[in-house]
Parts: structure tokens; sequence; C-alpha cells
């Protein structure tokens, strides 16, 4: 299911609220996550029965070695060997199914191995995979939440209490599909909190304003982007000639789309999550305000680049410099280990992350070199000096500048149906075709840019308009940017009430057309 | 356990060399957003500099989860017994 289907938000949504406070009135917290996890599975479903299989496996592997290596002394040298066979497990079976690694490798004639790999990329596959992987990082480091989320396992029923809520943990329906991929230390104090089950009008509250923003923002801005961004790109992709005006409407128009749409999966998700009073970290906090690509990866898909960074970029970095200081090494071969090639190797799995194609691996490339030439910037002297006496707005408006046409280009190119495409495009938004015949009528899309560019500018994000309810974990402390004047706060009421109304007036009018979400393909 | 005051001093002198922009105060509460050099490259290098004049080895999730130099020298004070 989807979020902006009515099947789901009619008759599912109202039906396991009803049926989790109910249970959890009636027969406690245990019961209550078992309608959490047996309604995520439900919601699953209609995404195809072998995914379920998959993701049911993947759990209980999960679930076994975080028991045993929760419960195995230090000392134990099969305690890491277990705990790198449960990774092998996440990574390899992230990599056979999402990546066809099977088919690659023996083409046609693998047998059964291809046939299995075949089959479409079981939807949410790359979000419940990191998921896992970090749970069980944080089971083989004794992160303390783990033994009190696990609990007393002294009975069959305790054990099988335990999987429950290690599965509503998972693939709670809210972030199965499309993240925020979260920790346990995030969700564990929630579910121990006494507020927890705690029917509470506010929740309720809060969680539907959300959900309105959300699928305004995908059903209304996105998805009335999209047939602009297709039209430009499936143009580019066979080297059309494209009037120059054309072409920057469509790359921005996929900036507005990618942005609207996946930002208004993650409101939405943290909304349906805050239903049932529960919070989740938050993903967006107007990446595209952002001063630079160091500024726009602590605002962008954060959960995503925190456990990439935790996990990946770290720990890549902390060996590079440890090596290039106990040997000496001159400073440049001392930067290549220590910040180029960790952040390179960093974006590129960012990058494949989304699939397995050439646009993401150029989209990585250059995405790694701007972050790591702009550190080795903002760290320079020079540039220190030059902006110490500078005006703040000055400097503001300088950085976003700077910041605005990589960022296009480079999403850009991750939309592109080829590399190739890509680079056609490019040369066609900075290219003299002015006699090329129109391929869209211009007054509708250039109205959409604007409203979304304006509203991407000017106005509050999801979480700014309702900080008095505390509606999400900050992932990482951001500051807030734009006019101060329009950051308004969202309270209970008439008008906000009225406000939201017309954007859910909005949505549901729009709602028929149903175009999946953009990250449900990764 | 080792004196926290005297690593605190051996760190200030670290953090002295390495941020040589900065002239503020160097306490157990000073945090990477006191010192505007301090960003997350340099964090890494800070790590390891300390790592090799205190002789202790911090874990890359300790490294991250450091609030504050209090945080860092009390673990460094630690491991040193």
């Amino acid at each position: 299911m989807i979020f902006t289907d009515p099947l789901f938000l009619f008759v599912f949504l109202p039906i396991v609220l009803i049926t989790f406070y109910t249970i959890s009135h009636f027969a406690g917290k245990n019961a209550a996550l078992i309608v959490l996890f047996v309604s995520s599975i439900i919601f699953y479903i209609p995404h195809s029965w072998f995914s379920v299989a998959l993701l049911i496996i993947a759990l209980i592997v999960n679930f076994v070695i975080a028991l045993a290596i929760t419960f195995m002394d230090d000392e134990d040298k099969r305690r890491k060997r277990l705990y790198l066979a449960g990774q092998a497990y996440n990574f390899l079976s992230l990599c056979y199914f999402k990546y066809k690694i099977v088919s690659l490798l023996f083409g046609p004639s693998g047998g059964v191995l291809v046939d299995i790999a075949g089959i479409a990329i079981p939807a949410g596959i790359s979000f419940y995979t990191f998921h896992q992987a970090a749970f069980l990082a944080d089971a083989y480091g004794r992160e303390k939440n783990v033994l009190q989320f696990l609990g007393k396992l002294s009975s069959p029923k305790a054990m099988v209490s335990a999987f429950c809520r290690y599965g509503a943990f998972v693939s709670f329906f809210p972030q199965l599909i499309i993240g925020p991929i979260t920790y346990l230390s995030e969700f564990n104090p929630q579910i121990q909190s006494k507020r927890f089950l705690r029917l509470n009008p506010i929740d309720l509250a809060v969680g539907l304003t959300f959900i309105a923003i959300g699928m305004f923002k995908k059903v209304v801005i996105a998805d009335n982007l999209a047939p602009t961004v297709d039209v430009v790109f499936s143009a580019a992709n066979v080297g059309a000639e494209i009037h120059p005006v054309q072409a920057w409407i469509g790359a921005l128009a996929y900036m507005g789309q990618l942005y609207f749409d996946f930002s208004g999966y993650s409101d939405m998700a943290l909304g349906l999550a805050r239903m049932f009073g529960l919070r989740y970290p938050i993903n967006f906090f107007s990446p595209f305000k952002a001063n630079g690509i160091i500024d726009y990866y602590r605002r962008w898909h954060m959960t995503l680049t925190r456990v990439i960074a935790r996990f990946l970029y770290t720990p890549l970095s902390v060996a590079g410099t440890r090596y290039a200081m106990f040997n000496r090494l001159a400073p440049i071969p001392a930067h290549l280990l220590s910040l180029w090639i960790p952040m390179l190797v960093n974006f590129q799995i960012i990058g494949i992350w989304h699939g397995a194609l050439w646009t993401f691996v150029v989209f990585g490339l250059m995405h790694g070199f701007w972050f790591a030439l702009e550190t080795e910037v903002r760290a320079s002297k020079w540039y220190r000096n030059f902006s110490k006496d500078k005006n703040r707005l000055f400097i503001g408006f300088l950085e976003r500048a700077v910041f605005f046409l990589p960022l296009l280009l480079s999403l850009a190119m991750f939309r592109s149906e080829s590399v190739a495409g890509g680079f056609h495009l490019f040369s066609q938004m900075f290219g003299t075709s002015f006699d090329a015949p129109s391929a869209f009528n211009m007054r509708y899309p250039v109205m959409m840019l604007g409203i979304a560019f304006s509203i991407i500018y000017l106005c509050p994000n999801s979480v700014e308009l309702m900080r008095r309810y505390r509606p999400a974990i900050m992932t990482y402390d951001n500051k807030s940017y734009g006019p101060a004047f329009l950051r308004r706060l969202w309270r209970p009421g008439w008008v906000q009430a009225a406000y939201m109304s017309v954007l859910v007036l909005a949505a549901l009018y729009y709602v028929s057309r149903q175009p999946p979400f953009l990250y449900q393909g990764f | 356990m080792s004196d926290p005051q005297a690593i605190l001093e051996q760190v200030t002198q670290i953090i002295r060399d390495l941020f040589d922009e900065y002239d503020g105060p160097v306490t157990m509460e000073t945090t990477a957003d006191d010192v505007a050099q301090w960003d997350s490259l340099s964090h890494v290098r800070l790590m390891v500099m300390i790592e090799m004049e205190l002789g202790v080895h911090f874990s890359t999730s300790e490294m991250q989860g450091f609030k504050n130099l209090g945080d860092l020298v009390n673990a460094a004070a630690k491991q040193k017994g």
C-alpha cells in the first residue's frame, strides 16, 4: 500500500488505529506492539508475498543473531564471527536482490538463482537492511537500549513477544518502505515511557496535520511537476534539441519534484507514527535553503547521511588519518587518505544505494568531489579571512549562489535516464537551440515552479511550523533559515484547521491520479 | 584513574596547536561549536593527535559520541587508569 491510496487512508489506517488503542487498553503494551507488527505485514503484503517472506527471514536472522551476541561474552571469539555473518547476510541479500549481482555475473544461464534475482526489487529493502544493520551494530556495541528492549527472555512466550517488538521496530508501516532509518536508542525509550499507548488528542491533531502537509506536497506539487520532468528528460535521453528555457524548466521542475515527493512522504511518515504516539527522526530540514553541500547533507535525507557517515565515512577517515599521522605523510597524501578517498567512497555508496545505474555513479562522484572541495575551502585560511569581516547577509547570498547551479545539475544527472542523456540536457541548458520546437505549454509548469520555489525559500518547514509540539527527533542541529516573520507556529484551532482543510481538499482533488513515490524505487 | 585536569592541560596544548586561530578558553565544557576551525575533518585529526600524545585508543563510535571535551578527557583518564 502507499500512503496516498484512499484505501490506506480511509480504511486501513482507521482500523489499525482503533485496534491499536483498544487492544493496548485491554491487553497492554506487548499486545499493542503485536498489532503494529501484524498490521505492518498486512500493509506490506500488496507489494508481493515474496517480499514479505524475505522481510520475515531478515527479521528472524537479525533477531536471533542480536540475541546471541547480546548474551555472549566479549572474549568469545564466535561473537565477532556471528556479528560479521549477520552483517554479511544483510548486505549480501541487499546486493543480491537489489543489484541483481547474480544475473550480472552469470547471465541468463544461472538457472534458479537468476530466476530468483530476476524478480522485482523487494520494496523497502534498502531501508530495512540499513535499519537492521544499525540495530545489529548497536547490539554488538552493547548499546544500553538493546538489553532493555529485548527484556527478560525466560520463556518461549517472552521470546515471541520480544520478536514481535523487534518486528514492530523494524517494520512499523509508516517507515518500512521509505524510512526514516531509525536507531533503537530513538524507538526504545518511547515504548518504555508511561505515556506510550495513552490516547492523546494532540498526537492525532499533530499527526493529521503532518499527513495533510505531506499529501499536499506529494500529490499537489510533486505530481504536478512530474509531467514536465518526464517530457524534458525523455527528450534529453533521445538527444532531441530542447529550447534552453524549457531545458531549465525541466531541470528545476525535477529539483522541486524530488524534494516535494520525498519530503512529502517523510512528513506523512512522521504524522502517521505520531498518531500512534511515536516520534521519528526528521529526514528533511529545508535542504534547498542550505549554504553549501556540507550544510545540504545535514538537511537532506538526514537519516541516510548519518547512518552512512557512522558506518562508512568515519571509520575510513579515522583509519586514513591514523595511517597518515603515524607515518608522517606530507599534507597532500594525508588529505587524500583522511578526506578525499573516504568522501568519494561515502558518496559513491550513497549514489549506488539508489540503484545500479551509471547516472547514480556520476551523481556520487559529483557530490563526493564537491563535498571534499567545499570542506577544504571552508577549512582554508584564505576563506576564513575572506569571510571574517564581510556582511553575513552578503556571505549567505554568495554561498547560496555558488551552491545552486551544481546542485541543480547533479540532481538532473540523478534523474537522467542515461549519463549521455544527462550531459545532453546540460548542453541544451547552456546551448543555443532557440529555434527548437516547443515541447510543452510553459504557462502551467512555470506557475507550479513559482509555487514550489516560493514554498521552498519563504515558508517555514513542517517541523519549524509544528515545533511547539516536538514533532520529530532532531537528527542534526540545524539553523532555521528564511524570513523569520513568515515562520508561523501551528496551534490547534479553527484558522489552522481551515488551512489544513484547503491542503487536504486540494490533495484529494488530485489523489485519483496516484503516481508512486519516487523513493519507493530505491 | 589519571588526573583529568592534567589530561585537559595536554589536550589544551594540542587544541592550541591544531586550532591556531582560536584563543578562547579551553575547558571541560568546550565543544566543536565554540571553535570555528573545528569541523568534522579536523575532529578526526584532533582525536588521532590526542591518541598519539596520550597513548590511548578511541573507537570510532566513542569519537562520534563525545559531547564535549569533558567526555573525551574522562574517557582518556579511564583508559590510562
